[in-house]
């Protein structure tokens, strides 16, 4: 198991009002994440927890890239990760990202 | 991606997760969860092996409505750890149902739906998954006494194997689709345990004949045969709400008695190909649709009538032949073929004790099942509240294709609610435990009774180490010194009385036969110190009943 803990900061804020979301589920090739909406309104904390350690720059960079080009600001996002190709994680990370700004 | 538009929600429901199942199966937007993944209640049992614990155990429970009327639902998520009842997502369960009877008022809930979808205990916390397996079971009883059905929806990835297939079997009522599977074996356990000869789990065609659900519907093991989607799920809950089964000694007795029939009139059936035959049924009813199948049963047909099986009659048994002669109480006793005794004891004050029990580390089969059950029907209605002592020596359920066929989890189910019944009618029920009791049998002859006495040589098991050391590749070594750090991984008297599943241990003698008089002559059970290992468990099953109650 490895734990993997990313801050990013001057974000822009997420809209919507939902409180939490969860998308995927933990198996194979699969992980299951959490979005809750909290902290500071410019600033996305992000867990990850993963049976598949090692790839800590893939991670970075995977949400480096979503933060970048979405509207995470005022969220706290923590993920199990079943070793899901990094393809998945951004699939999952937009699914939630859309819930949240929905309703 | 966006929210999975409707037409999504209402297509496959394997295909579909516990969530999504749940959205679409209750009135659109009535789901209120309890314990949502944001309270993190995470199983602590699986970081020794390397998987990330799911936010939710595995188990999404809450209140809803369905066609207006308020509900409980439970939905395992059968993707994660094979939807396996660990003990957060045990005590998830149990504090559901126990919830159902606390509440009152208005909103008191009308039914429980349990959206089975397991391979059964998760083997990374073996112990504590039996015994919320055999809680749940008592829960959904009591709530089932109280008047409150408990519906079981079998359709998912998983199944519905193990302890799931005997909860499944408790409910007031089941509704399967094809793809649902349920069984108390899997197809691969069974040929793991008695060779590809018994049951080639690689032939698919052949495991779904055996524990698919037309099968299952068929024999009668399955209220409900629905198609695979979640519309047609819905339709079938709000028809098995509305005429629901009492939980009640008659009940029990027709339900017995029908098994017992088709146990009769299929004796050594291996494949499903001969009951469609014996019913009339064309060869190809596996290959048609759902439609076409509904339609195969609603046509008259003739049907092959065969003369049926007798039952074996019992042979006089010797009850000092037991625990080193502990058990020499003046009676007498019976012994079929399979190993199930039975007969009646007098203490040395006279007092009446009703024996039953399954010996010689005979397996818990079909039979055997109905000759407990039946036995222990025979005490309630002949000798109200009379003790009842269960004696067990068994090496667990019986791995068999033909016994799997003919509704093995509900033959289980049955010794199980039967015993329940009889401690709800007032009947003192405790076990003594003699030598082995794996899985199942140890669910349904030792979980369900309210003491446990345990011979020191006894070997409770629900898997050995071996066993989960193959599944989760850990080595055995590894095992072991995980077994010292926590109670819920290893078999063995130990781990099972630290989790206060066994009450004592007493050596044979007349020690033995003075503590099984006291408690089974007893008024009131003696209280116990609560097990410490057990106390986090008991906490959140407190914690979820109280939130039933109070919302």
């Amino acid at each position: 198991m490895e734990t993997i803990d990313i801050h990013h900061d001057g974000l822009a804020a997420l809209p919507g009002t939902r409180a939490w979301a969860i998308v995927g589920v933990v198996a194979s090739g699969n992980l299951e994440i959490l979005l809750e909406r909290g902290g500071e309104a410019q600033a996305c904390d992000v867990r990850i927890e993963t049976s598949v350690a090692g790839f800590g720059p893939i991670w970075k960079a995977v949400i480096r890239d979503i933060v970048a080009r979405n509207a995470a600001g005022g969220l706290r996002i923590s993920i199990n990760d079943s070793g899901a190709r990094p393809d998945t994680v951004t699939l999952r990370l937009l699914q939630g990202l859309s819930m949240m700004a929905g309703a | 991606m966006m929210d999975l538009p409707a037409t999504i929600l209402a297509g496959s429901y394997l295909e579909s997760s516990a969530r999504e199942r749940v959205a679409g199966l209750l009135d659109a937007g009535s789901f209120d969860e309890l314990l949502p993944p944001t309270e993190r209640r995470r199983s602590p049992y699986l970081l020794p092996f390397g998987i990330a614990a799911a936010f939710d155990d595995g188990i999404v429970i809450g209140s809803g409505r369905l066609g207006g009327r308020p509900v409980l639902v439970a939905a395992q998520e059968g993707a994660f750890l094979g939807g396996t009842f660990g003990e957060v997502h045990g005590a998830k369960l149990v504090g559901l149902l126990r919830g159902a009877c606390a509440s009152t008022g208005a909103d008191q809930p009308q039914a429980v739906l349990l959206l089975l979808d397991t391979g059964g205990v998760r083997l990374q916390e073996a112990n504590a998954g039996e015994i919320a397996v055999g809680d749940v079971m008592v829960a959904v009883l009591e709530a089932r006494a109280a008047g409150i059905p408990v519906v079981a929806l079998l359709g998912g990835r998983s199944g519905c194997f193990g302890g799931g297939s005997l909860v499944a079997a408790c409910c007031s009522g089941r509704a399967i689709s094809e793809p649902g599977r349920l069984g108390v074996s899997g197809p691969e356990v069974i040929e793991t345990a008695m060779g590809v000869e018994e049951f080639d789990a690689r032939d698919r065609p052949l495991v779904w004949r055996v524990t698919g659900g037309r099968t299952r519907h068929l024999l009668g093991i399955a209220e409900y045969y629905v198609a695979d989607t979640i519309p047609a799920f819905r339709a079938a809950a709000l028809s098995l709400l509305d005429t629901p089964p009492a939980f009640d000694a008659r009940q029990l007795g027709t339900a017995q008695a029908a098994l017992a029939a088709r146990a009769l009139r299929f004796p050594g059936v291996r494949d499903a190909t001969e009951v469609w035959a014996r019913l009339g049924l064309p060869p190809t009813i596996q290959e048609v649709t759902d439609e076409e199948y509904l339609d195969l049963l609603a046509a008259p047909r003739p049907a092959r009538t065969e003369r049926d099986a007798e039952s074996p009659s019992p042979a006089p048994f010797d009850l000092s032949s037991l625990a080193a002669g502990a058990l020499d109480w003046v009676g007498d006793a019976w012994i079929t073929p399979e190993g199930v005794i039975g007969g009646t004891a007098r203490t040395a004050g006279g007092e009446a004790i009703a024996l039953i029990g399954l010996v010689h580390g005979a397996p818990l089969g079909l039979t055997a099942c109905v000759t407990l059950s039946r036995a222990v029907g025979s005490i309630m209605a002949e000798t109200p509240r009379r003790p009842i002592l269960i004696l067990v020596d068994t090496l667990g359920q019986k791995m068999s294709r033909s016994d799997e066929l003919l509704g093995l989890s509900q033959a289980i189910g049955q010794v199980a609610q039967s015993i329940v019944l009889a401690r709800q009618q007032g009947h003192r029920v405790v076990t003594l435990l003699m030598g082995k009791a794996a899985a199942a049998a140890f669910i349904a002859l030792v979980l369900m009774a309210e003491r446990v006495v345990a011979l020191p040589e006894a070997e409770p098991a629900v898997l050995s180490l071996a066993a989960v050391a193959r599944v989760t590749k850990m080595p055995v070594e590894e095992l072991e010194r995980l077994s010292q750090t926590t109670p819920v991984l290893a078999p063995g008297l130990d781990p099972m009385r630290q989790l206060g599943v066994i009450h004592a241990v007493v050596s044979a003698g007349p020690a033995l036969k003075q503590r099984l008089e006291s408690l089974l002559l007893s008024v009131q059970p003696d209280d116990l110190p609560e097990a410490e290992a057990a106390a986090g468990y008991r906490h959140l099953i407190a914690h979820v009943q109280a939130l039933v109650a109070g919302s």
